[in-house]
């Protein structure tokens, strides 16, 4: 790590192929909640590079390493407990919410009114997803780089706001 | 993306870092910028007039030193909540000082009552004391938010609560040398209670203020 801090490129690839499949074991034996192990290791990834200054080598490397382990894992928690328990993950993505064409100003304003208020209903995490991949253009590395997660993570998060939205969406057009 | 793919990026985009110092060596630079600071702010609104009888007082100094060092512990343990690995005591620090604090606060009010009756827990409203503290602990506050901001978002809510309440109880210190408000019971309801108040509202900014997005 002393050398990665020095810009030692050799040395990180050692280290963090090196860390990869401790950092699966100890994931794996402490998130047993559901598919999410691979984002954390990926999270705690990330973590270990933004966090790289904070190292010092007066100190040992496994508490340190430990504790990006422990938050990333709690930071998953705290983001899967916003998550409605009856969600499932659909195959399909959805594309489009409904065709463009043949409607009137009216209906343009309806529509967006709906999605808007669909949006709003989202669990935070989600609704950032969506925000900065669908609304704001970002690619989903772009996005990965700003909210700090995994692309992984974000991927999955859209996917489950987009059909959370159309469950919303319909939900009301039912009612 | 998959976990190698990602290892691969990383080790592309790596650039050398300077490594962040130890928290004792930030907190003396926050320490010092804020003593500066507080000076400047007792020359701008004076001090108070009776400075130099006060300062003869134990009990005074006590109560000007249980803020402060309230303040100085609650820097060091915000600072130190952004380095992972570092212990927990660091993070509860300020909790004995912040607890003699209080202690010596609600003693004193405790005595003014067995001495002159409830009459020396009547409540006045003192509009200077929140915007007085919020002046004293502004650059303090700034400033060691930019410096928390450099570690590592590991327990945002706590680290904004600990960076509130060092400001605050620094400035509440610094108060104490330009406003003369001595009722203990003053000072327990409008300099501790804007002291819990800023707190509370740095804990609840806290994942805004700080967060991996920041890091």
């Amino acid at each position: 790590m002393v050398a990665a801090q020095a810009g030692d490129q050799d040395s990180y690839r050692q280290l963090l192929e090196a860390l990869l499949p401790a950092l699966r074991r100890i994931v794996q034996r402490r998130w047993r909640y559901g598919d999410e192990a691979e984002d954390i290791v990926q999270d705690v990834l990330m973590s270990v590079h933004v966090s790289r200054n904070t190292y010092d080598p007066g100190r040992p490397f496994g508490p340190w390493l430990m504790v990006l382990i422990k938050r990333r894992i709690a930071d998953m928690a705290r983001r899967s407990r916003l998550r409605p328990s009856t969600e499932t993950i659909d195959a399909e993505f959805l594309e489009t919410f409904s065709g463009q064409d043949t409607k009137l100003e009216q209906d343009h304003s309806d529509d967006r009114s709906n999605l808007d208020a669909a949006l709003d209903k989202l669990p935070q995490g989600m609704r950032e997803a969506v925000r900065l991949t669908k609304l704001e253009g970002l690619s989903m590395e772009e996005a990965a780089r700003q909210t700090g997660r995994s692309e992984g993570s974000l991927k999955i998060a859209v996917h489950r706001a987009l059909k959370l939205m159309r469950d919303y969406l319909e939900r009301d057009k039912s009612a | 993306m998959e976990s190698n793919d990602i290892v691969t990026k990383l080790v592309r985009d790596l650039k050398p870092t300077r490594r962040l110092a130890d928290p004792g060596s930030r907190l003396w630079i926050w320490l010092g910028v804020s003593l500066l600071y507080a000076g400047a702010v007792i020359a701008y609104m004076g001090p108070r007039s009776d400075l130099n009888f006060k300062l003869a007082e134990p009990i005074f100094l006590f109560e000007i030193a249980a803020p402060l060092l309230t303040g100085i512990l609650a820097a060091y343990g915000a600072l130190s909540s952004g380095v992972p690995g570092r212990p927990f005591w660091e993070r509860i620090a300020p909790l004995p000082a912040a607890v003699a604090w209080i202690a010596t606060i609600g003693g004193s009010c405790w005595l003014s009552f067995t001495r002159v009756g409830s009459g020396a827990l009547t409540i006045h409203l003192d509009p200077i004391c929140f915007p007085a503290i919020v002046l004293a602990g502004l650059v303090p506050a700034i400033l060691l938010i930019v410096m928390v901001r450099r570690g590592v978002p590991l327990y945002p809510t706590m680290t904004m609560a600990l960076t509130m309440l060092a400001a605050a109880a620094f400035g509440a210190a610094i108060l104490r040398l330009f406003h003369t408000q001595d009722a203990s019971i003053m000072i327990l309801v409008w300099q501790i209670g804007t002291v819990a108040l800023l707190m509370l509202l740095g804990a609840a900014a806290g994942r805004r203020t700080i967060s991996w997005q920041s890091a």
